[in-house]
Formats: structure tokens, C-alpha cells, sequence
């Protein structure tokens, strides 16, 4: 049975994006104190069998190229909208979900196997997939940055409070702290 | 030096909408934490509140379940000096076991900046006195335990803050399931 994990970098006082989806931070925060290396996802990406990502996340991301050359994986990606767009990208395989989460959440389940479904983002899948009990894990990185305000990670969940397990910690050289959180079932 | 202590939820808050506190005080004891906090706590820092802070602190720790509870910490916050920043508050009354108030009626940075210069200053809590000295660029150092919950609403100590570049310090797990993050701001 497929895990669903979701993974990603915040600011250390809660926002996944400043309030016009700005992430230079990112950038910022990478080149500042590592000399332009790049955060090491491979040991994450190697687990991983199937991707979910927002429609919002999916425009983004072809604007930058985030999904170009593997960036994620090679696992196919399954983008949540409402129509498959006209023009196709072919930065990473694709596949385009118009039913919703949990049909999507099913073909990432047949497809991932008994390897990790990687929950992409943006905030707002996030809170869907949490407010429908599918995360297992949240594996995230805090950034030494406060910017004072943006998106939230959490913001419009069902549950106000969810117990976590912080199982493992893993402090970088650049100042990033990676946690391992399981999400308790009560 | 001027350091903040604090706890925050994995999502950014440091209470929950009503000011609910109860995921913090509900964590298991852990007894490198407990030795943790005592070697931090001491009589000769000065103590920093915001009014919310300093009533919630004064109802707590001068009673006699406090002083049983956790003496040492009792000791360190009733007899350290303490400053509470209230526009409202316009004297405080002193007893024997809650003693070294003095009352700020604005922040002027000028003043914290001397001192500073007097004294080691640690910021318990206090949201909005932690997010205006933040924009200030008067805390040197963040002491921030992460509490493995979500809470999804809340009070953030760090609404509206000017974007400020930390360096990582140390990062430690406890036992009782919280991780200490220690900053130190970027000079």
C-alpha cells in the first residue's frame, strides 16, 4: 500500500510562499550559505513512485522548469484540474486528473505501488488531502527565514489540531533543518 | 544580548486563536529538556513580557503548585528582574515572591539598545513585543521549540515581520518529542 508523503521547504515562521507565490527565498536561503549546491532530494526522490500536484504548482512549475530533467524523480506526475489543458507538456509524464483528489489519489496508489505517493503541493491540495485523512508523513524543511507573511502551509484544515511524531531531524550545513513527521491517527 | 524563548506549533503559531496553550503544557516530561531549561534560567537575566505574557506568568508562577512544581524555574522567573511593556498597566504591584517589576509604557530602541549594554535579556513568549523587536532588529538570538503539532489557526509571533535572514546555530531533539531550533540573527 502506497505511503502519502508530503515534502517541502518553509519559512521557519510557517509560509510555503510570500503572498504573490514568491519563493526566491529558496534561491536565497540555498546560495547564501552552501556556495549554490543544490538540496539533495535523491534520497527522497528514490522512494518515491507517483507524484500529486495542484494545478497552480503544475503552471508554476512548467514556468520554471521545475519538473525538467527528472527534477523530482522519474515517477509520473499527476496533475489535479479541472480540463486537460490543450497544449501538453512534455517536461516530465504528465497525467492530468479532472475527478478530483481521491480519483486522483487512486491512480497514484495503482501506480506508485508499494513505493510513496509524493504529495507536490501547493497549499491548498495539501489541506485536501489532510482534511481527508490520506498524508502519512510530512517530511519539512525549515529555512532560517521569517518573512512576516504569504501562504500558509496550514490554513484552512477541518481538524485544528493534529498530533505529530517527529521521528527524525537532519540539520544541513546551510541552516535548513529537514523533519520527519508521521501524523498520528487518533 | 537579547535572546527570545518560545514554542511553536509546526505551522508557525505560538497559541492556538483564543490564546490555548494546552498542546504545550500537555507535553510528556523529559528530563534533558527539564535540565535544558533550568541551565537557561538563572536571577540575573532580565525578563521581557508583553501584558499578556506578564499576567499569564504572574498567576502562574509566585503560587505555591508553581514553587512545588518546578522551584527552580519558579526562582529564576519571581525574583528576576522583569520588565512588562503595557500602555494600560500603570503600576505593579510587588510581593515577596513576585518582585523586580518595572513598567514600559512604549518600545523605544534607543533605551532597549542601552540596556542591553546592562544586561542579558531574555523575551518570554510575547508575541507582538517579539515580532516588533524583531522589526527592530533588537533580538540577537531565537530560542524556538517546535511542538509536533498542527494546530492550522493561531497566534503567530512573527505576523507581519520585516523578511530577516537567520543563521541555524543548533538543532537538538528531546526525548518528549519537541526539536530546539536556535538562531542567531544575521548580521
Amino acid at each position: 500500500m502506497a505511503k502519502t508523503v508530503l515534502n517541502l521547504l518553509i519559512t521557519f515562521d510557517g509560509f510555503i510562499a510570500g503572498e504573490k507565490d514568491e519563493i526566491d527565498w529558496i534561491d536565497k536561503v540555498h546560495k547564501r550559505n552552501s556556495g549554490g549546491g543544490d538540496f539533495d532530494f535523491s534520497s527522497f526522490t528514490s522512494k518515491v513512485g507517483a507524484i500529486i500536484t495542484g494545478n497552480r504548482s503544475y503552471k508554476l512549475g512548467i514556468e520554471h522548469g521545475w519538473f525538467k530533467n527528472n527534477a523530482y524523480g522519474p515517477s509520473p506526475v499527476f496533475v489535479l484540474c479541472k480540463d486537460v489543458p490543450e497544449k501538453k507538456s512534455g517536461d516530465a509524464d504528465f497525467r492530468y486528473v479532472t475527478n478530483g483528489i481521491q480519483e486522483a489519489y487512486e491512480q497514484a496508489s495503482k501506480t506508485a505501488g508499494e513505493k510513496w505517493i509524493y504529495l507536490f503541493g501547493g497549499a491548498d491540495v495539501f489541506q485536501q488531502f489532510i482534511n481527508e485523512d490520506l498524508v502519512e508523513e510530512m517530511h519539512i524543511t525549515f529555512a532560517p527565514i521569517l518573512i512576516g507573511k504569504g501562504i500558509r502551509l496550514f490554513d484552512n484544515l477541518t481538524e485544528q489540531h493534529i498530533e505529530l511524531d517527529i521521528y527524525e531531524v537532519n540539520h544541513h550545513p546551510s541552516g535548513m533543518v529537514e523533519t520527519k513527521l508521521k501524523i498520528i491517527r487518533s | 544580548m537579547m535572546s527570545v524563548f518560545n514554542h511553536v506549533s509546526i505551522d508557525g503559531f505560538f497559541a492556538g486563536p483564543n490564546g490555548e496553550l494546552d498542546w504545550f503544557y500537555s507535553l510528556p516530561h523529559d528530563e534533558e529538556w527539564y535540565e535544558y531549561t533550568h541551565s537557561q534560567a538563572g536571577t540575573s537575566n532580565t525578563l521581557v513580557f508583553g501584558r499578556t505574557t506578564f499576567d499569564m506568568m504572574k498567576s502562574f508562577w509566585p503560587t505555591d503548585e508553581a514553587i512545588k512544581l518546578d522551584p527552580v524555574m519558579a526562582d529564576s522567573v519571581n525574583n528576576s528582574p522583569k520588565i512588562v511593556f503595557s500602555k494600560t498597566l500603570k503600576s505593579a504591584t510587588e510581593e515577596s515572591v513576585w518582585k523586580n517589576i518595572t513598567i514600559y509604557s512604549e518600545i523605544n530602541p534607543d533605551e532597549i539598545i542601552q540596556l542591553k549594554k546592562k544586561s542579558e535579556i531574555t523575551i518570554l513568549s510575547s508575541g507582538s513585543i517579539v515580532q516588533q523587536f524583531t522589526n527592530f532588529k533588537l533580538i540577537d538570538e531565537y530560542f524556538l521549540v517546535i511542538v509536533p503539532v498542527i494546530l492550522g489557526k493561531g497566534k503567530s509571533f512573527f505576523n507581519n515581520v520585516k523578511r530577516t535572514d537567520l543563521n541555524l546555530i543548533e538543532s537538538k531533539k528531546f526525548n518528549n518529542g519537541i526539536v530546539l531550533l536556535h538562531y542567531k540573527k544575521k548580521s
